[in-house]
């Protein structure tokens, strides 16, 4: 499997297209360590896989024009909306086993925009998965 | 419905100025307030008259009703 520069990046934000006001993603998957351990001779723990807490983060361009990155995400932070999310290594080529979508309904808890002088504005949000679906990687 | 993405920016995987058909759901709606996308057409959908008749030999409802 070839190694691969992040360049052609798909991000979507319900439907709306935030490819290039992003420059990094980071996808977190994790499910609860929960102890479930008993007496035992050897005094090791026995842990079993509690509930999955998933989230994806998105640094953004701060950009304020229409349909770009505060006009969508700020209403639907505001609203507490759940919305569709989309990521996908390579926005030229649909979704597939080399080019996996992640895919899911999410809410944005968070959104803090700021700005530092003489600094690109840029900012991260995170997205909360919202239903039981989750966010998931397909190859379509 | 069809719609036309109007914004500058692409919708659903959609250039701007291209059309598509969806169903009006929530996020349509959040995306023609925005103005991103405009509505085109209403499509309502419908059975030609004459269309999708039964089999030959089959009673027809004429026919079902004097029975």
């Amino acid at each position: 499997m070839a190694k691969r520069i992040a360049l052609k990046d798909y991000i979507g934000v319900d439907g709306h297209d935030l490819s290039d006001l992003a420059r990094s993603v980071a996808f977190t998957s994790e499910h609860a360590n929960v102890d479930v351990s008993g007496f035992n001779a050897t005094g090791a723990t026995e842990t079993l896989a509690g509930q999955t807490t998933q989230s994806v983060t998105v640094e953004f361009f701060g950009s304020y024009g229409s349909g770009e990155v505060h006009d969508v995400l700020y209403h639907l932070h505001r609203d507490r909306s759940v919305f569709g999310f989309q990521w996908r290594p390579d926005q030229t080529a649909g979704a597939s086993s080399t080019n996996p979508q992640l895919s899911g309904n999410v809410q944005a808890l968070t959104y803090g925009p700021g700005a530092t002088r003489g600094d690109v504005e840029a900012f991260s949000v995170t997205f909360t998965a919202a239903d039981s679906a989750g966010l998931v990687f397909s190859a379509s | 419905m069809i719609f036309q993405v109007t914004g500058r920016r692409g919708y659903r995987e959609y250039q701007p100025g291209a059309t598509f058909e969806a169903a009006h759901d929530e996020p349509i709606g959040r995306a023609l307030a925005m103005g991103a996308i405009t509505v085109i057409d209403r499509t309502t959908p419908a059975i030609d008259p004459g269309r999708f008749t039964p089999p030959d030999g089959w009673p027809n409802h004429e026919q079902e009703e004097k029975h």
